[in-house]
């Protein structure tokens, strides 16, 4: 047997041999190109994304290429990604974060607080902490905002991200639903719509399925809470213009100090069974937000909204219409949570089982639910015995629809009624429509491309400044998503509490990047 | 005897269903990625003490071996477990989008073999004739059209502008049925409703459409191609001889057994189809397996996954030996 005689070391010297040459004559050439000019080396790095924003990295990859910088593109599966990330393994990644308080307490500060649970460009600033730390924990208003400014002004100069955009949230519904506005947080606009012609409304939601018919279940999902917020009413909820509202609760009292917050609750109303609603189901609601082994063992994840990790808060009711909740530490916050705290009814929760309540939840909500499961259509149909006055629309039903080419055709055969996250270029048809109406509001999440402050290259303030100034986002926003993204300054959004209108995104200024690269000891050109 | 042969080979299956979802078992966790940092990515409650009690309470923290326990323990007392992501037995889950899984493939099934047999029969027969080669000229346009270009296409043309056909879901949503077994348009005939029997039809033909259409390429082949092997083999000429009209000879004598590869081709096909179609029950909006599976996969449920894998392998060996048994039913000689 001839080839036997190719035996393992044959292979290893055949396929070692010439790569170890061709690694040498990369690196002497490496060596020699930085040596020659003027002690600049090149900049090369990975800029890691999902599917979902690859083709935005994409047109940033080439933009800094022109700068003879060399940064490609590496698509990942976004839980991969995410453990990477985690890991600080990685050099640049396109990132974004929604925020539900309309507060940088949970945007900037998880984000960027030193250690803080989303902060994955590992940025730390002792001044910036304790900034965010006062802010989250103070009732005082001017000192708060003063806070926030001067967070700001820290990460405009210290630059941890490259800073980039958030969107406008557009939703396309039918113009014969009358006084519709679209879905923002804590709103249900289905309870204030009249429909014309058919009183069946179809929403289509842009998922796969809703996580869960429980609120009290551990979910973050946009689509899951809309369907939620129909059947299920909160103590409190937030206008159009993001000021909190009495829903469940017709007033409150906060005490000196901020630590305790007294709620008098609304009187006769019952639950879509046809019990009464008392302090009794909020206290049970709260507990299961809050117990440690409420939600099949382990905490809910959406405890943290209405309790920041750390504090102790109690919760008790004085007689059948008031409850008392007191906090360790103020919380200045809390009421914006408490929007996401639906009621559930403590005695039909117990008798049927948290199993069994997110497959046919009750609440006091315009809507109760009817038919479907999380993957089909989720059937609600009119509460007429509403506190708030019973709905116009019958029937309401949410249909997980995540192709957003079949919601359009959906809208436009008039089988769907409403319709979000359509793709932006193909608005306009909709937009110069009669027979649709198109409403936006600003979206609640950043996307940026977040920088691992703590590896080489970004380590060097100036290269991350550099980046800042090296992207023309106008130009790529304009052409991605037309007028509906806007940029950002800094973390911070300007729908959120505390953002300072005076600081400017960083512009597109080539000539400024390359001469901080140079700076920094980079090679680099103008374009 | 035939029976106690089905009994034999579906106590085999069992063996084989346990081997699968071992592997799925395995290979789920040799991906990367956390089913915690999944769940709690972006939510408020992402603190270290947070992510090690999910962890423990999901025995994610716990060795392999002593997980693939609790799930052998679980799977015993005939329970799939808990989906991590949304709280609900995964076998509720699975219950809710199989039957529309079932439903479409059936009706995938009905649209391919009502324009797959026609057009197999008449290239099989009439070789190389006008029949065959529009025949011929359909599987290709078929086989090459992909799902999801052919349902928005479809969508736009039929749904959006002719409006003559619903674009998503399984039925009306203003259609009152009661449900039996899930599928829509089972439940109503089994309740007698005409009304919610016509829009579940109405709504069961765009994705039949689209995902039968490469069935139809598949049945059209395989039956042209052995009825045309059929043709020329004695019998048939025995068939001729003793006087037998060409339709005699067709339907009793060559088309029987030209049946049985097309049979068994058909029978593997629709399996797959009952693995739930990712893009078609997107595009169609759906509540089937395949986007479950998917969005499982995406979210590293793991308990979700392995149950749906657990069903593809019982469904697979279902298939065989229904497939085996419809065969010894067309071809006594053949036996299980």
């Amino acid at each position: 047997m001839h080839d036997s005689r190719f035996t393992w070391w044959r292979l290893v010297l055949g396929a070692f041999v010439p790569s170890a040459v061709l690694v040498a004559a990369a690196l002497t050439g490496t060596l020699t190109s930085a040596t020659s000019a003027a002690g600049l080396r090149p900049l090369s790095a990975v800029l890691d994304t999902t599917a979902d924003s690859s083709s935005l990295a994409q047109a940033i990859a080439m933009q800094l290429d022109q700068f003879g910088l060399h940064v490609s593109v590496r698509e990942w599966q976004s839980t991969d990604l995410l453990t990477q990330e985690q890991s600080g393994s990685r050099q640049m990644y396109m990132s974004d974060w929604g925020s539900a308080y309309f507060d940088p307490y949970d945007l900037a500060a998880p984000k960027l607080i030193t250690g803080g649970r989303g902060n994955r460009s590992f940025f730390s600033n002792k001044t910036f902490d304790a900034l965010m730390t006062q802010a989250a924990t103070s009732n005082n208003t001017q000192l708060r905002r003063a806070d926030y400014f001067k967070a700001q002004q820290i990460l405009y100069s210290q630059v941890p991200w490259v800073f980039g955009y958030y969107l406008d949230n557009v939703q396309v519904a039918s113009s014969r639903l009358k006084g519709w506005q679209p879905y923002e947080d804590g709103m249900e606009p289905m309870a204030r719509v009249t429909p014309n012609g058919s009183s069946t409304v179809t929403v289509a939601l842009p998922t796969n399925a809703i996580l869960t018919l429980d609120p009290t279940a551990s979910y973050s999902d946009r689509s899951t809470e809309e369907v939620i917020q129909n059947v299920f009413d909160s103590l409190v909820t937030l206008s159009p213009g993001r000021t909190i509202l009495p829903q469940l609760a017709t007033r409150w009292a906060v005490s000196q100090g901020g630590l305790t917050y007294t709620f008098t609750l609304r009187r006769n109303v019952t639950f879509q069974n046809g019990q009464p609603f008392t302090s009794q189901d909020v206290v049970f609601t709260a507990d299961r937000l809050l117990g440690l082994g409420a939600f099949q063992g382990h905490p809910s994840t959406r405890a943290a909204l209405i309790d920041p990790p750390g504090d102790a808060l109690t919760v008790g009711a004085e007689g059948p219409y008031t409850v008392v909740f007191h906090f360790q530490k103020p919380f200045p916050l809390f009421l914006y949570g408490l929007v996401h705290m639906e009621i559930v009814p403590h005695v039909y929760y117990q008798k049927v089982g948290a199993a069994q309540f997110a497959l046919h939840p009750i609440g006091t909500g315009p809507f109760s639910y009817q038919s479907g499961s999380y993957s089909g259509p989720i059937v609600l149909a009119r509460n007429s015995r509403y506190w708030g006055g019973a709905p116009k629309i019958a029937k309401l039903v949410f249909l997980p629809e995540p192709d957003p080419e079949s919601t359009m055709a959906g809208l436009l055969s008039g089988s769907i009624d409403v319709g979000t996250d359509l793709p932006f270029d193909q608005l306009s048809q909709f937009e110069n429509n009669p027979q649709f109406q198109v409403k936006e509001i600003p979206g609640t999440r950043a996307y940026f491309i977040e920088l691992n402050n703590k590896l080489p290259p970004f380590n060097n303030r100036n290269v991350r400044l550099a980046f800042n100034y090296a992207i023309d986002w106008n130009t790529i926003l304009a052409a991605i998503y037309g007028n509906h993204a806007h940029r950002m300054a800094t973390a911070f959004l300007p729908s959120g509490f505390g953002f300072d209108p005076h600081i400017h995104p960083y512009p597109y200024d080539p000539a400024k990047a390359v001469e901080l690269l140079h700076a920094a000891g980079y090679e680099a050109h103008v374009p | 005897m035939t029976v106690i042969r089905i009994i034999h080979r579906l106590a085999l299956a069992l063996p084989l269903a346990l081997g699968v979802v071992l592997v799925a078992f395995f290979y789920l966790r040799a991906l990367p990625g956390d089913p915690v940092a999944v769940i709690l990515s972006q939510s408020a409650a992402e603190s270290p003490q947070a992510i090690a009690t999910l962890r423990a309470q999901l025995h994610l923290n716990e060795p392999l071996l002593s997980q693939l326990a609790y799930f052998l323990a679980n799977l015993v007392h005939g329970s799939l477990g808990y989906s991590f992501v949304q709280h609900v037995p995964v076998s509720t889950l699975i219950g809710q989008a199989l039957p529309a899984t079932i439903e479409l493939g059936f009706g995938a099934l009905a649209f391919a073999a009502l324009i797959g047999i026609p057009l197999g029969v008449i290239g099989g027969w009439r070789r190389a004739g006008t029949g065959d080669r529009i025949g011929t000229f359909i599987t290709i346009l078929a086989v090459s059209l992909p799902e999801f270009w052919l349902g928005l296409v479809l969508i736009v043309v039929l749904a959006a502008y002719l409006k003559w056909l619903p674009a998503a879901g399984e039925i009306g949503v203003a259609v009152q049925l009661r449900a039996v077994t899930g599928m829509p348009v089972l439940d109503a005939l089994l309740t007698g409703n005409v009304p919610a029997l016509m829009s579940a039809l109405r709504h069961l033909i765009l994705p039949s459409v689209a995902l039968g259409t490469p069935m139809v390429a598949v049945i059209t082949r395989v039956l042209s191609a052995s009825l045309h092997e059929t043709k020329w083999l004695p019998y048939i000429t025995v068939a001729r001889a003793k006087g037998l009209t060409e339709r005699q000879v067709l339907l009793r004598h060559a088309l029987r057994n030209a049946w049985i590869p097309t049979v068994t081709v058909t029978g593997l096909n629709f399996g797959i189809l009952l693995g739930g179609n990712m893009v078609v029950e997107t595009v169609f909006a759906w509540p089937g397996l395949g986007r479950l599976v998917v969005q499982s996969i995406f979210s590293r449920d793991y308990p979700v996954v392995q149950g749906a894998i657990l069903v593809y392998g019982l469904t697979f060996i279902l298939i065989n030996l229904l497939v085996d048994v419809v065969v010894t039913l067309l071809n006594p000689q053949v036996t299980l």
